[in-house]
């Protein structure tokens, strides 16, 4: 089984083996780059729309994820599935992606609706606190670039222009 | 590891703000205000005014050389004191630099505190009594030549003149040249004991749980930066040796000297060392203890983040990670050596305890192809053996895994040190606790 889904025009062909990695994991982790060119790193809680292949979540106004995104649009998300003894069943993939975000309140307020949806209400609230929507942002990342890992082996994908 | 959080934003409730206060500005050594009160000392900055001051020891020195006939060996005794001195000067000068540029107003009420004591000890004006002391002694010395029937360094210089009484201007000069080298010996020495005093005040500090969490190892790792500076400086001390060879007593406390400023800055660096470690909270080190992989963070054409899960291991002072040398971390740092790692406790029955220790630092590769691994080798073998025992230490099934498969695996893959895998060491600059997927940081 395969996942299409369109990116600015472009399809994407996206097997199954990493699509299921957004089912399989609950956090993501993510890394953006601040205005010193550091490296961030932070996990957050996301949904992903198939269709779209884009993965979203919230973060506060004030945040450093905020910031960074402002300067620089470039986010990187990994998941990952560990393997304690055997180092060739580790598997997981990178995205490279673009950010967009947005302050648009239905728009957050949808996005906190997904996460309701997948995370249930008592883990959504203990997770982002209880502070009003008003306080949070949305953060859209569209794919560029995903590459997958299965042991030693890689693969990427790239998104075409054709509809197969 | 609420608790732990808990513990942490404490620290940062307290935090100070200033506004416009600078109170290091006012610190400066003895030497320092001289060489502001005094033309043309006055219009260069440091280093150029330490150079400055060892060119007219080199001139005045060679007019006297030329004009009175002194021995070539007391020239070059004389040049290589003027010399130490001048490292000497320099080293300590930066030292005092490092220490008065740091942001007092970004630390804590309690470090804060700590750190105006230590430098008001530092800085203060009996900085200058040890070194009038030993200035006093070898005076004393000199003059009442107390020596066990050898001749001192100045009844050897009149003979050698084949003169009852050396020149003024030769004697002014020495006497200056005697006085630096004295009150740089004592200043040494003053800010050893000072380093010592501050290390035991910071080590009550750790050992109280309530003021532990106001220290950050940062700190402590920036101060043992500073401290470092002046422990190379001592090594200028070193030079003074043609000086003492020309009188076997000022060698012999020379020698003395040395070594126990030697021993006594080690001893310091080692002990700050062990409190870096200390001040790292309980619950992050069981966190880096237990946890078996970490998300490592590069920066890709200066704008594009790379992120991986990685083996690393801590060696009680920084990261180190293990990977091919061909890959993307690796070129990426070649570029850019900043670099994140963050290692989390992944609790996968309740997420929504994780809680995570993000490290932001410089890297250090090990080499990135077989002549540069060799290089460093060379240079760093021991620790790159040491690392490579940690990994296999605390990854024994991996490290099995990899030379089992060896057939099969890709070339990036294979474990054979230096010539297809490479060290990153991850040296922290700045420690963040993450929890969860809250998009705070909390630096601690």
């Amino acid at each position: 089984m395969r996942v299409k889904c369109e990116i600015d025009g472009k399809w994407c062909d996206i097997p199954d083996t990493i699509s299921r990695f957004f089912l399989k994991k609950a956090m993501i982790y993510v890394c953006s780059m601040d205005r010193l060119k550091k490296p961030i790193i932070q996990s957050v809680i996301f949904v992903n729309e198939p269709s779209k292949c884009t993965i979203a979540f919230i973060a506060k106004r004030s945040s450093q994820i905020r910031k960074n995104l402002q300067n620089n649009p470039y986010l990187t998300l990994t998941l990952d599935e560990t393997h304690l003894k055997d180092p060739l069943q580790h598997e997981g993939i990178m995205i490279e992606t673009t950010t967009r975000t947005s302050t648009s309140q239905s728009e957050i307020q949808q996005c906190y609706d997904d996460l309701q949806k997948k995370y249930g209400i008592d883990i959504t609230a203990k997770i982002l606190g209880m502070e009003i929507i008003t306080d949070y942002i949305k953060i859209e990342a569209t794919p560029t670039k995903i590459i997958h890992w299965e042991g030693p082996f890689y693969r990427k994908f790239v998104c075409t222009g054709k509809k197969n | 590891m609420s608790s732990l959080f808990q513990e942490i934003k404490h620290g940062e409730r307290i935090k100070l703000k200033l506004g416009a206060m600078q109170p290091l500005k006012k610190y400066k050594f003895f030497q320092e205000q001289v060489f502001e009160g005094f033309w043309p000392f006055n219009r260069f900055q440091s280093p150029a005014n330490v150079f400055l001051l060892l060119l007219v020891y080199f001139i005045w020195g060679l007019c006297l050389y030329l004009i009175y006939n002194i021995p070539l060996s007391f020239m070059i005794a004389g040049s290589c004191g003027a010399f130490g001195l001048f490292l000497w000067t320099i080293g300590i000068f930066r030292y005092a630099n490092a220490l008065r540029n740091v942001e007092i107003e970004r630390i804590n009420k309690v470090n804060q505190k700590f750190l105006i004591g230590f430098l008001e000890n530092l800085f203060h004006p009996s900085s200058i009594v040890l070194g009038v002391f030993i200035f006093t002694a070898v005076l004393t010395y000199l003059f009442t030549s107390p020596s066990l029937g050898t001749d001192n360094f100045l009844t050897q210089l009149r003979s050698a003149m084949n003169v009852e009484s050396l020149p003024p201007l030769l004697m002014l000069f020495i006497f200056l040249l005697i006085f630096d080298l004295c009150y740089r010996l004592g200043l040494s020495l003053y800010l050893i004991l000072t380093q010592i005093k501050r290390n035991l005040i910071l080590s009550h500090y750790l050992n109280t749980p309530l003021l532990k969490s106001h220290f950050s190892p940062i700190d402590i790792r920036n101060l043992e930066g500073s401290d470092r500076i002046h422990f190379v400086s001592i090594c200028g001390g070193f030079t003074l040796i043609p000086l003492g060879l020309l009188d076997p007593i000022i060698l012999i406390v020379l020698l003395i000297y040395i070594s126990i400023t030697f021993i006594l800055s080690t001893a310091v660096l080692i002990h700050l060392r062990f409190m870096y470690l200390r001040a790292i909270p309980d619950g992050i080190m069981k966190l880096i203890r237990s946890a078996k992989f970490a998300q490592v963070g590069t920066i890709r054409s200066g704008k594009i983040p790379h992120l991986t899960p990685t083996l690393f291991i801590f060696n009680g002072r920084n990261f180190f990670i293990a990977t091919s040398n061909r890959s993307q971390k690796v070129k990426n740092l070649r570029n850019f050596n900043k670099i994140a790692i963050l290692i989390d406790s992944q609790n996968q029955g309740d997420f929504t305890k994780s809680a995570g220790l993000l490290t932001i630092g410089h890297a250090r590769i090990y080499g990135y192809n077989i002549r540069t691994g060799v290089g460093y080798f060379l240079i760093l073998g021991f620790r790159m053996i040491r690392t490579y025992l940690l990994f296999q230490l605390k990854y024994p099934h991996y490290i099995n895994e990899y030379l089992r498969g060896t057939k099969d695996l890709p070339r990036a893959w294979l474990v054979f040190p230096i010539i297809s895998r490479t060290i990153i060491e991850i040296i922290p600059e700045e420690f963040y606790l993450s929890k969860a997927s809250r998009s705070e940081l909390i630096k601690f």
